[in-house]
């Protein structure tokens, strides 16, 4: 294991990096580049799953986690071993993601392919969720409570970790979580009762 | 006491240093977490697209010529130098 001299920003757009402690111009572990790219590998489902969750467009999702790939790897100096490699990648995923601002999300159609593929899993649960309309519900949260749900109650994030990835604190997290799970709830509720009161799957997540 | 399911003891998608986020026991009850778990797993579990893997790859070659290119200028032979001493890139500047 080598040792930067000093701790360099994470991302560009996101200032100073929050995700290995505090920037100090105490010397910081880096890990080596063949950890480093088994450990980036090793998060790409995860990394695509929040890409997706927080877009809803499965192409644009991918694109998203391969901008974040790429400036995690060219900021791999910055990551301290040790600290939470995925929360590390989903700030600079999520940065990027509000950096491109929120105009592609907002006209993001729906995805079709996801929404077949959970729905045929459907047929095997036995908790009554659709799938489908969790995520036409998530599509309709305000963009900082579908974030916060993907982090904390979807890919399973502390409420800690969560808030360094959003740049925010705790209780902010918690708050969202709490808001966007009501909202959420509510709209699963209504979904139940009346399935044609849905949007339909062209139309664009409402903001 | 359950014995482990041979299926479920391989190597997992997100093996590694980066755990694997567990359904938590109060999901059971919550369906919403239920469903956000379930969607976030259900993209997870996909194939990674051939994409990601050039990706890393292209990432990779890149490493490797800039670290070649940094080494060449390390070694790069000086004027007047008896061995005329090629470096990596075979002399090239």
């Amino acid at each position: 294991m080598t040792v930067a001299a000093k701790r360099s920003p994470v991302d560009p757009e996101s200032g100073p990096d929050q995700m290995g402690g505090t920037a100090s111009e105490t010397p910081v572990p880096v890990a080596s580049p063949a950890d480093f790219r088994r450990d980036l590998v090793a998060s790409i489902p995860a990394l695509r799953g929040f890409a997706r969750g927080l877009c809803g467009n499965r192409d644009l999702a991918d694109d998203l986690a391969q901008d974040a790939l790429v400036k995690a790897w060219a900021a791999r100096d910055s990551y301290a071993p040790g600290t939470h490699f995925r929360a590390w990648l989903f700030r600079i995923l999520r940065n990027h993601y509000f950096s491109l601002g929120r105009r592609a999300h907002r006209f993001a159609p729906w995805d079709e392919a996801l929404a077949d593929r959970v729905l045929v899993t459907q047929a095997n649960q036995s908790d009554g969720i659709d799938i489908a309309d969790v995520q036409r519900g998530l599509a309709t949260l305000p963009d900082e409570q579908r974030e916060a749900l993907m982090l904390v109650s979807a890919s399973g994030l502390t409420i800690d970790q969560a808030a360094e990835v959003m740049g925010c604190a705790p209780g902010t997290v918690k708050s969202r979580v709490s808001r966007g799970r009501a909202a959420l709830n509510r709209y699963m509720e209504g979904a139940t009762r009346d399935p044609e009161t849905q949007p339909s799957p062209s139309s664009p997540a409402v903001i | 006491m359950t014995p482990p399911n041979p299926l479920l003891s391989g190597v997992e998608p997100d093996a590694g240093a980066v755990p694997v986020a567990r359904p938590r026991a109060a999901s059971r009850h919550d369906p919403v977490t239920s469903g956000l778990q379930r969607m976030f797993e259900t993209i997870a579990a996909e194939p990674i697209p051939d994409d990601f893997m050039r990706l890393l790859d292209s990432i990779d070659a890149s490493a490797d010529q800039l670290s070649s290119a940094q080494h060449a200028t390390v070694i790069a032979p000086t004027p007047g130098h008896p061995n005329g001493a090629r470096n990596s890139n075979g002399g090239a500047k």
